[in-house]
């Protein structure tokens, strides 16, 4: 293994190399659009260096002896620990600054050959382009839902509040919202496009970097458009399922708001791609397929769930999956309102390190209950409980905090009607949930103390942890109000206690 | 008695203007006219129409709509003119004439310059420098005299081009006759307003200018702009005129006799926090009286080592970062290396400009504490007699009557030849006299003019006044105060509306528009008074 | 709203903070060191020893709902460390100005030392501090009224409270501080004023009170709580 590092850690240097020589005409070059797309450059330069003709000749000693060592056909791993130490680790170092892979004056792709001599041996060594491919894929962003720093304000009104008064901030956040509320509903604008292609492009360079690549790629299997994916079923129908079993056992697959998604789709894909490997599995927003579970019983390495607003997702789905998810740790059930305690339980006396677990939901609340509380609290490490909407009670809330009131970090109870000031003030001001940094608390009637949440949030400020407390309007207003009659008491005991030290006759 | 040499003094004449019309226009001017010249007894009662004319000050200029001539022909061609106005509709060109030259004469018979005369008539240009020396000369001669202001004669008035037109709003100088001309004198007042401003030279009535003087009531003024240098002089003469006239001699101050006063250095007065010692000094035996109490020290007093090591631990030293000549500049404060200092803010040494100059201390200033004199507090009403005056320069308290008197008994009045105006005053239930009360109308009391005109000389005065004032209008100084204050208001505010008119002309014209009327001028004026009275 | 009190406690209160940065300006060998070491340590020492350049201390001053953190700058007096007069200065809330009772011309350098010190930091509580009053009684009576009256009388040109004290024998030490932190913060400070010439001076109660500027305690909480940029200068 140490061999591949340090040939990834030279290529990698010689990446940042080329991204720090400003003067290089590589970064003067006027096509090079930003930063964010020096890695796309600093990939696409072996394409253009097949058509290099004058490479520096101490590069070429210096490989030709690594291919004489290393010999050129097979890099056997115990090869190349052997090798490697004998290079002089200086002289690596000049031989690589002298590689000058990009052509001395920018032409277009030409697809030449890899047997080219004049292809730089380093780029046909399949592990070293196996590390630089894979550098490229720590770059690929994944559809993902984007997290808003805070929740999107409820009011006019609550925006001001938000902004702490500022009418005219507050004006803007609200239009800001409103504006990003009408363009969602028929756009997915809110959620970032993946930088792609990169690793996309490197599969048509040459038969090794396409192998290479394609294996990269499999391991990720993200789609947020339904052409992609359909294409991707297509092309992979002609893969011969045996020659390379890596290529259909990603760790990772994604079906990010694949609204046209059909079941057929699905079902090709579940026969197509074996989940032995998969750690995660995302199924976001796509409403209208139904998972089966077999897709599970294969695997017992799935770690992440995420399933919001599917309407197939059912208790029993869930019980007949919990068996396979031993190493689950987040799940996210948001709008799966077939979902009740029973399911929850299910996962949660199975799925041990679950830590965050999102059961939130507009319709049918009182299908969780404290029940899934308390299970969680009971059976799993949970650290993040998403239970807006449900109808759980203060007795449960109480019973979380008992059991994982260390632990616990994020709550979001939005909606939930039947708790009141018993349970979260209370918590708060008893220290049961010294932890917590956000808690969401729109909505809720019955809590109308709120002087707790903010000397909760002082305190953890002081520490240098910021709280994020999202109320409604009036448990925000409330908190304002709170706030000022706080910092008046402070204020007056401060006053107080100097006046009485400045009177005082000894110190 | 009135110290001023007219009881009009400081009332604008402007102010009273429409009360004037309105109240009793009639009486007035008859009075007016009999005063000045008995043979005027029919005059045309005035115009009730305040003003034929108006002043409009555009951008700068002053206008006026009466015409008027640019120099002396003119002005004289338009006088005679105006006569054959008169002429035509009244027939008292005979009489004016003889006002005029009947004053005239008074004036040079006064003066004693009689060739004058013949100069006037000649009505030559060079007349102006004649009457610049006849005017310094009257003057220097009426001051000296008396000490109260002296009428100058005014050139113009030689000259025969006198009108009976315009109105007071235009003087720039003014026409001195002799207190004993026919009728001519200004009063002080007149002498006060508007005498800037460059002024018509004819006579004119003065329409507003309030009866009673029983010198009637014609104004003379100049009318024309080229006479300014003139003006010059008849500026520095005004100006002293325009003084208090009692304090003609320059106020100095008089080093404050010892004798009189305790003068002492106060420097507490600077210091007021500081209390001066009245126990023993503090010496250092009981320095400890002071001490602050410190448990914490006793409790430590043993681990002074220990303290003394952690000081020396604790305390951290920042070292010099650049060297001390490099010029800095932080904010508003510049390093300068070679004086080693900061430069800049130097306007907070003002806060100790008094501090430094130690030289500089309070002085208090008290009664020298005399050991008789407050036993000998006898029924003494002559200060002179009071067993120990206090005197200051050639000056003597008057202890009884609160009062300073000239130790030399050298009182000097004044005002002495001035008449007072009380007989003015006094309400007349007889008939008709020649002298000036007699004129005044049985109604007079009701006359609100003649309650200003007292006002005015008491409102100010009234506490110098020695003399009882007249019985009938024995007003109450704080009524008079408000009558003063509100025409002082009234006239600041109207002041400037309208230029008043000739009676006579008045009566001519009486419904006469304003001259003219394509002009749009008079918006300007309107523009004015509402700005003038948004401002009031 | 009602509270419930009894939960309350449990949740730990931040304590507030405040930092004041204390600026000790004046001449050579007036005192001033020898002032902040003997009000920090309450340590007291006969020989000089000469501040090269700014020393910094800090004293803390527990109280039940804040601290207070002193922290002392005092710049040395000779001329070649008046370049470094900003960093005693500047973001001062109070500035002591010290001279030597002994030595009137040190009281005279003040009306410099404030129009630089002031040039820097008009917003700094000043005060005037006349220091070595142990020896100062020593002097006779006329001289010790002199310089009374002259401090006094600059006090009032500077809008300063002013203060005679002794670092060795303990007099107005403390007091000092008190002032600084009354004024800073608007307070009702009772002890009596001394007044009497020859007696250690306390006069504060109707000067320095100008440009006092609204404080807000709590709000300067997390501004406090930023370590002070001048502790690594």
């Amino acid at each position: 293994m140490t061999n591949s590092h340090i040939a990834g850690d030279a290529s990698s240097k010689r990446h940042r190399e080329h991204i720090e020589q400003p003067g290089s005409p590589m970064s003067t070059r006027p096509t090079k659009k930003c930063s964010t797309f020096s890695s796309l450059h600093v990939f696409r330069t072996p394409v253009k260096s097949h058509t290099e003709h004058s490479p520096s000749r101490s590069a070429k000693h210096v490989l030709s002896c690594w291919r004489s060592r290393l010999g050129c056909s097979k890099y056997a791993a115990s090869q190349v620990d052997a090798a490697v130490p004998t290079l002089k680790y200086e002289k690596l170092e000049n031989s690589f600054s002298h590689l000058k892979l990009r052509s001395p004056e920018p032409i277009g792709f030409t697809h030449v050959d890899a047997t080219d001599s004049n292809t730089h041996a380093i780029f046909s060594m399949p592990e070293i382009v196996a590390k630089i491919l894979k550098f490229l894929d720590a770059d690929m962003a994944l559809p993902q839902e984007i997290v808003p720093l805070r929740r999107r304000p409820q009011s006019l009104a609550h925006a001001v509040l938000k902004c702490n008064g500022d009418t005219t901030k507050g004006f803007q956040l609200w239009n800001q919202t409103v504006a990003q509320l009408k363009t969602e509903t028929g756009q997915k604008s809110r959620f970032e496009q993946p930088v792609s292609g990169n690793l996309h492009s490197c599969m048509l360079v040459n038969k090794l970097w396409h192998e290479l690549a394609l294996q990269i790629v499999l391991e990720k299997l993200h789609f947020n458009d339904h052409r992609k994916f359909r294409k991707f079923l297509e092309s992979s129908s002609h893969w011969p399922r045996d020659s390379s079993p890596s290529a259909t056992k990603p760790s990772i697959l994604i079906l990010h708001k694949l609204s046209k998604l059909s079941q057929q789709d699905l079902d090709d894909l579940a026969s197509r791609v074996a989940t032995e490997k998969l750690k995660w599995f995302e199924l976001y927003i796509c409403p209208t397929v139904a998972l089966s579970p077999d897709i599970f019983h294969i695997s017992c390495n799935v770690e992440k769930l995420i399933l919001p607003g599917n309407r197939f997702v059912s208790d029993q789905f869930l019980m007949s999956i919990a068996r396979s998810l031993p190493k689950l740790k987040e799940l996210d059930l948001r709008a799966c309102d077939e979902v009740s305690d029973s399911g929850v339980v299910a996962i949660a006396t199975s799925c041990p390190q679950l830590e965050i677990c999102n059961l939130g939901r507009h319709r049918n609340g009182h299908r969780i209950t404290s029940v899934s509380l308390v299970a969680l609290a009971r059976h799993t490490q949970i650290q993040t409980v998403g239970a807006a909407g449900c109808e759980i009670t203060d007795a449960g809330v109480w019973e979380l905090a008992m059991l994982r009131g260390q632990g616990i970090t994020r709550l979001s109870f939005n909606n939930c009607r039947l708790l009141t000031n018993n349970s979260l003030p209370a918590l708060l001001a008893l220290n049961y949930l010294p932890h917590l940094v956000v808690m969401e608390v729109r909505n809720i009637v019955n809590i109308t103390q709120v002087r707790p949440f903010i000397i909760y949030k002082r305190w953890k400020k002081s520490m240098g942890v910021p709280v994020l407390i999202e109320g409604c309007e009036r448990i925000e207003l409330l908190m304002i109000e709170e706030k000022g009659r706080l910092d008046a008491e402070n204020r007056a005991r401060i006053l107080a206690d100097l006046t009485k030290w400045v009177n005082c006759e000894d110190f | 008695m009135s110290i001023r040499p007219s009881p009009n003094d400081d009332i604008p004449e402007t102010s009273f203007e429409d009360i004037e019309t309105t109240l009793s226009p009639i009486n007035r001017y008859k009075n007016g006219y009999n005063q000045s010249s008995p043979l005027r007894k029919q005059m045309p009662p005035p115009s009730t129409t305040s003003s034929e004319s108006t002043t409009f000050s555009g951008n700068g200029n002053r206008y006026s709509t009466h015409t008027e001539s640019d120099d002396a022909d003119e002005e004289g061609k338009n006088f005679l003119d105006e006569f054959e106005e008169f002429h035509d509709k009244d027939e008292y060109q005979d009489i004016i004439k003889a006002h005029f030259d009947g004053r005239k004469r008074s004036n040079e018979k006064k003066t004693g310059m009689g060739g004058l005369n013949a100069f006037a008539e000649e009505n030559g240009d060079n007349i102006d420098e004649l009457a610049d020396q006849f005017d310094q000369n009257l003057t220097l001669r009426a001051r000296k005299s008396s000490e109260i202001p002296t009428l100058k004669l005014d050139k113009n008035a030689k000259q025969p081009n006198v009108s009976l037109k315009k109105s007071i709003r235009m003087p720039k100088s003014f026409e001195r006759v002799s207190r004993r001309g026919i009728g001519n004198s200004r009063s002080a007042s007149n002498l006060r307003v508007n005498w800037e401003r460059p002024a018509p030279t004819n006579l004119r009535y003065k329409k507003s200018m309030p009866l009673l003087s029983r010198e009637g009531i014609i104004n003379e003024e100049y009318e024309d702009n080229n006479y300014e240098e003139d003006f010059e002089d008849d500026f520095k003469f005004e100006k002293n005129m325009l003084q208090p006239q009692f304090l003609n001699r320059e106020p100095q101050l008089k080093p404050i006799s010892p004798r009189q006063y305790t003068i002492t250095t106060d420097e507490t007065l600077l210091t007021p926090q500081l209390h001066s010692r009245h126990k023993d000094w503090v010496n250092p035996s009981n320095l400890n009286h002071f001490k602050e109490q410190q448990r914490r020290k006793a409790r430590e007093s043993g681990s002074y080592r220990k303290n003394r090591e952690s000081v020396n631990h604790r305390l951290k030293t920042i070292k010099q970062e650049i060297d001390q000549n490099t010029p800095i500049k932080k904010g508003k404060m510049i390093y300068n290396p070679e004086k080693r200092t900061w430069e800049g803010n130097e306007q907070s040494l003002l806060r100790f400009r008094d501090v430094d100059t130690a030289e500089k201390k309070a002085i208090v200033i008290t009664d020298k504490k005399l050991p008789y004199s407050s036993g000998s507090r006898a029924r003494i009403s002559d200060a002179k007699r009071q067993s120990n005056p206090k005197i200051v320069g050639k000056m003597m308290f008057d202890a009884q009557n609160l009062q300073w008197l000239r130790v030399d008994g050298q009182e000097e009045d004044p005002f002495a030849d001035i008449p007072d105006y009380i007989p003015v005053t006094i309400p007349l239930d007889g008939g008709p006299q020649r002298s000036a009360t007699a004129m005044i109308p049985q109604s007079s009391h009701r006359d609100p003019t003649k309650k200003r005109f007292s006002s005015t000389a008491t409102t100010r005065f009234h506490s110098l006044s020695t003399t009882p004032y007249d019985f009938t209008f024995q007003i109450d100084s704080r009524t008079l105060e408000k009558f003063y204050h509100e025409e002082n208001r009234w006239s600041k505010k109207v002041g400037g509306w309208f230029i008043l008119d000739d009676p006579d002309v008045t009566s001519t014209n009486n419904d006469q528009k304003l001259p003219d009327p394509q002009s749009k001028n008079f918006m300007y004026e309107i523009r004015n008074m509402v700005i003038s009275s948004a401002r009031n | 709203m009602s509270t419930n009190e009894a939960n309350v406690p449990t949740l730990p209160q931040p304590k507030n903070t405040f930092t004041i940065k204390v600026g000790l300006i004046g001449d050579a060998q007036v005192g001033k060191t020898s002032l902040m070491v003997k009000y920090v340590e309450n340590v007291f020492d006969e020989e000089y020893t000469q501040t090269l350049g700014v020393n910094c201390l800090d004293k803390k001053i527990k109280l039940g709902s804040a601290d207070i953190v002193f922290y002392i700058m005092d710049l040395g007096g000779q001329r070649e460390f008046i370049n470094m007069l900003p960093l005693a200065s500047e973001g001062a809330r109070a500035i002591i100005f010290l001279f030597d009772l002994t030595r009137p011309e040190t009281l005279k350098s003040i009306k410099e030392w404030h129009r630089q010190a002031t040039g820097f930091n008009e917003m700094a509580v000043p005060l005037l501090v006349g220091t070595k009053y142990d020896l100062f009684v020593n002097f006779d009576p006329e001289y010790q009224v002199q310089v009374s009256k002259q401090s006094m009388r600059y006090a009032q040109a500077m809008d300063a409270p002013l203060i005679f004290c002794s670092t060795s024998h303990s007099i107005n030490i403390q007091k000092i501080f008190k002032v600084i932190i009354a004024k800073l913060y608007n307070l009702t400070m009772r002890a009596s004023e001394i007044k009497q010439i020859g007696d250690p001076l306390l006069i504060y109660k109707h000067l320095g009170s100008k440009r006092r500027f609204s404080e807000n305690p709590s709000s300067r909480n997390s501004s406090s709580r930023t370590p002070s940029p001048h502790r690594s200068p």
